[in-house]
């Protein structure tokens, strides 16, 4: 089955390579590109997306046919020009956010975004409050004790 | 008969701990000291026992006892005997017993170093210990029996282990794991004996350091090991994917560093007493629930165990049952807090609570997002989230440059304040020039310049030259020399650990590369600085499995390089796996696996190239070594 | 507050605790559909029966429906075959099949073979319509109410259990 499907996707790729006949040199590669650009963005999507299958890895690491699926997908939808939000669109309307490693910012996720920034934030306010009042009785204490030795000083005399 | 003798240990093994851990109680009854001069011949009685019974596991590996269920279903007579070997704690039954065990091996070692004293003290860490050890044992035998057998039918072959773990990293990987885990049952056994017999000071502080630097180094070695393996092993390149069973491992190291730091100003300073305690429960905590994450499968993984609902009740009582019995005596134990020694903005002190604080809210905002998903599922009607590496890498960046930043200047800062900070603008020059220097040097080596690292570089730069400047600027005498090698050496070189690598983990995250070609016999591929070949495609016939080995050659300017990748079949299971072909250097891998066969002699290839990668377990080796240094140093002081 | 900041650890860990526990109650993993309540997709594919006839969204018509997501070369699927050929006899629930990646020949054989429980099959040979519809894996069933809506989806085989619990509430 696996056989059948890479046979499509190299028969698919030669129909391109028809298509463009000043192309001399026979391209090797899985997912060819116009240009490094695209390249480079395809790896980092295939990164940035879970597969669904799998459940615990990304397209790129993945060996199921839904991944493979998937990649020649995104394949496609980068080489007709699509924005990555467009990609996401594009795959978020069939499997839902799961398929985003990267949570979108939305209502229910705000505290998982904002979340631990603003836990580290409260807790330095904290601290800072702390050591103030921690300052002023430091200084009333001292304050007190000094009254005191001087008081014992002056009964001793 | 050998199972049943490991099992009847176990159970042995159970009854002692079980009088160990309320020996406390005896003593209370009796209102005498009874309970120490027994603590020493119980525990190696104890570690005997469970060493002896998983010996018996070992040993039914060894002779193919496919009775054992456990046995069959990890192990095949085709398996070489180093695998079976490891095999018996390649799955979740078996590496219980190698938890208990390592857990046994700490109290022992606690016992006899020079920090234990004949004392209450000792007696109520050695109780606490008992009763880690006891929940572990009751976990096993009542849920994951490894010992359970499989009568009168037992089967003729067994299973297999699992093909990705019969593997060299992977065998010594656990144990490193697991020492590091339970090994934070200690620090927290340590707080709670503090806590009752009410000596929360100085000396519990110093006693509780070594071991947590212990657990740290072994945490740190066993977590490297994974990612080594995880990058060679499951085939497409990846070191570190922030998956739950790796934050599970990731958040307890992080604790255990801002233990010790924390330790450390309170055993010199007597400050931040009550955070230190904290510290030690939560970095148990930590401990616990990563076990919990990783054994009761609310977690989807790609290296999770066999997963059961039940385990996962079990694990959450001892959990709650450690954590709330130690919260319970924090609150009523220290309910009076002491106006604490001041100290100013500049001080080491407040060095080390920056230091802790980024490194727990971090540990802690971890945790948050790798149970996110299971909260958001839960309050959403079932609406579905991942969390995954963008979200962590985006989360960890602010707070690796707070602790960087930290890391380059905390050696220069005096206790309660530093009056001169002329070491400033030095670190500064220093630094900007290192920086400048590896950008030239990686201009050179990768033909292009890429900002994407800069930050990485410039925390690389800053901590090494923090670091290098408190070596070799600061001490010039003999004599100051020799309180550097007796105070600063595992600091020194931990800290450049973390710059290597931070340096591996920034360089390769930009400068990587990869491709999906489509190859075949004697095809070569054309990029700009090297030539990739498909040589040829041979047959290789394994113990246990047979492979398709594709031979290639990379031509880099005029360098010949020969590797190959294997396409593994294990025949008892049919399971499939990759060998990642991988030439490494200093300053780059190339990782070629082989993929489908297209059809007769084309293949599909994955080819990356991954610069700095070897940096990352060199750093995290460095770590390592250093907290060993500091901790050995510690443990042969005594106290 | 400092008794509040002393106890506050306490505290963090009774809600982490009884979270840990409620997500034991938890179902098996399996990914819900996003195309609950929304319309079935438009396509234009062949018939497998057929590969000269062109089939849309407007053919699958009579509802209450099913679409089950099938292939030869998935042995689940086998699984709940025989299933599916008792619901086509005693339910008045129509039948679609997707066959899915798939080789016509021998998905056409398998179906003289075993018995036919489709109206007919949607023949997808690249999985697109697939993609459309969010499938991951075979076997799929999709779950399409009298108005036409998507109701529900479970994966993997269809059993009288699932039928009762998942299916049968959204026909009513």
């Amino acid at each position: 089955m696996r056989t059948a499907f890479y046979l499509l996707i190299l028969v698919a790729f030669q129909a391109i390579l028809l298509a463009e006949p000043n192309k001399q040199e026979v391209r090797k590669e899985l997912y060819p590109f116009d240009n490094i650009q695209d390249e480079i963005r395809f790896n980092r999507l295939i990164e940035d997306y879970r597969c669904p299958k799998c459940q615990s890895s990304n397209l790129s690491g993945s060996n199921a046919p839904i991944a493979k699926d998937l990649k020649l997908e995104i394949y496609k939808l980068i080489k007709k020009g699509n924005k990555d939000d467009e990609i996401a669109e594009f795959l978020t309307q069939r499997y839902g956010n799961f398929i985003l490693y990267k949570p979108p910012f939305i209502t229910s996720t705000y505290i998982l975004w904002i979340g631990p920034f603003a836990f580290l934030f409260c807790i330095l306010i904290c601290i800072f409050l702390i050591r103030r009042s921690h300052k002023r009785q430091a200084t009333t204490f001292d304050g007190n004790e000094l009254k005191d030795k001087i008081k014992s000083a002056l009964e001793d005399r | 008969m050998i199972p049943e003798i490991g099992h009847l240990l176990l159970i042995g093994a159970l009854v002692l701990t079980f009088i160990g851990g309320s020996l406390p109680f005896y003593d209370l009854v009796l209102k005498k000291s009874f309970s120490q001069n027994y603590i020493r011949s119980l525990s190696i009685l104890i570690s005997l026992l469970v060493a002896v019974s998983f010996t018996c596991l070992i040993y039914s590996f060894l002779v193919d006892d496919f009775s054992v269920i456990y046995v069959a279903t990890n192990s095949n007579t085709a398996l070489p005997s180093y695998y079976k070997f490891a095999a018996a704690w390649g799955a979740h039954e078996g590496s219980l017993v190698l938890w208990i065990l390592c857990l046994s091996l700490w109290l022992l070692g606690y016992l006899f170093s020079k920090d234990s004293v004949n004392d209450h003290f000792s007696s109520i860490t050695f109780a606490v210990m008992n009763q880690v050890i006891f929940a572990f044992i009751l976990f096993t035998l009542f849920t994951s029996n490894p010992f359970e057998r499989l009568l009168p039918f037992s089967p003729v072959q067994g299973g297999d282990l699992n093909p990705s773990l019969q593997d060299f990293a992977f065998t010594i990987h656990p144990p490193l794991l697991y020492l590091g885990y339970s090994g934070l049952a200690l620090p927290f056994s340590l707080a709670i004996a503090a806590m009752v017999t009410k000596n929360i000071d100085s000396l519990w502080a110093r006693t509780a350091r070594p071991w947590s630097l212990l657990s740290c180094t072994f945490l740190t070695l066993g977590i490297g090991l994974g990612s080594w393996w995880a990058y060679y092993e499951l085939g497409w390149g990846g070191w570190w994917f922030w998956d739950p069973v790796e934050n599970a491992a990731f958040v307890p190291w992080l604790i255990s560093i801002a233990l010790f730091h924390s330790l450390i100003a309170t055993e010199k300073r007597g400050v931040f007493k009550n955070w230190s305690l904290l510290l030690s429960i939560l970095s148990f905590a930590a401990s616990l629930l990563g076990t919990f994450l990783v054994r009761s499968g609310v977690l989807t993984s790609v290296h999770a165990f066999a997963l059961d609902p039940e385990r996962g009740l079990f694990i959450l009582w001892i959990f709650s049952y450690f954590i709330f019995g130690a919260l319970f005596i924090y609150i009523f134990n220290n309910t009076k807090t002491q106006v604490e020694s001041t100290y100013s903005l500049r001080s080491i002190e407040f060095g080390f609570l920056l230091n802790n604080l980024l490194l727990v809210v971090l540990a802690i905002s971890i945790m948050f997002g790798t149970i996110f998903p299971l909260l958001y599922e839960a309050y959403t009607n079932g609406k579905q989230v991942s969390v995954g590496p963008p979200y962590f890498n985006f989360l960890i960046l602010p707070f690796a440059i707070g602790l960087g930043l930290l890391q380059g200047i905390g050696l220069f800062l005096g206790w309660s304040d530093t009056k001169d900070f002329k070491f400033f603008p030095r670190i500064i020059i220093e630094a900007l020039t290192i920086l400048i220097v590896i950008n030239i040097l990686l201009y050179f080596l990768f033909g292009s310049f890429n900002t994407g690292s800069l930050i990485a570089c410039f925390i690389f730069a800053w901590i090494v030259s923090g670091n290098l400047l408190d070596v070799f600027i600061k001490k010039r005498t003999f004599n100051k020399i020799k309180s550097f090698l007796n105070f600063r050496l595992g600091a020194v070189f931990a800290h450049l650990g973390i710059a290597f690598l931070v340096l591996g983990v920034g360089v390769v995250s930009t400068y990587s590369s990869e491709k999906e070609l489509i190859l075949s016999v004697g095809d070569s591929y054309d990029l700009d600085s090297y030539v990739f070949e498909f040589e040829e495609m041979t047959f290789k016939q394994g113990p246990n499995y047979i492979a398709d080995v594709a031979n290639l050659k990379i031509k880099e300017d005029g360098r010949l390089i020969k590797l190959s990748s294997e396409k593994r079949n294990y025949l008892s299971t049919n399971q499939v796996t990759t060998e990642a072909g991988i030439v490494a250097d200093l300053f780059k891998d190339y990782y070629v696996a082989v993929g489908e066969n297209i059809q007769g002699d084309t293949w599909s290839f994955r080819l990356q190239v991954k610069p700095f990668v070897r940096w990352i377990w060199f750093g995290a080796l460095l770590v390592a070594i250093g907290t060993l240094i500091s901790s050995i140093k510690h443990l042969r002081k005594g106290i | 507050m400092r008794k509040l900041i002393h106890i506050a650890p306490l505290l963090m860990f009774v809600v982490l605790v009884l979270a840990l526990f409620s997500f034991l109650q938890r179902d098996v993993d399996q990914l819900n559909s996003v195309l609950i309540d929304k319309n079935f997709p438009q396509f234009s594919l062949t018939k497998l029966e057929n590969e000269d006839v062109v089939l849309t969204k407007n053919d699958i018509s009579d509802f209450p429906a099913i679409v089950n997501v099938w292939a030869t070369w998935c042995i689940t699927c086998r699984v709940e075959h025989p299933f599916l050929l008792k619901l086509k006899e005693k339910s008045e629930v129509q039948i679609y099949g997707l066959n899915y990646k798939d080789d016509r020949q021998k998905a056409l054989s398998l179906l003289a073979r075993e018995g036919n429980p489709f109206k007919f099959s949607i023949y997808d040979k690249d999985g697109l319509l697939a993609i459309d519809l969010g499938v991951y894996g075979a076997p799929e069933t999709f779950l399409i109410n009298a108005d036409g809506i998507i109701k529900a989806r479970h994966v993997g085989a269809l059993t009288p259990d699932i039928w009762d619990q998942k299916f049968l509430i959204h026909l009513q």
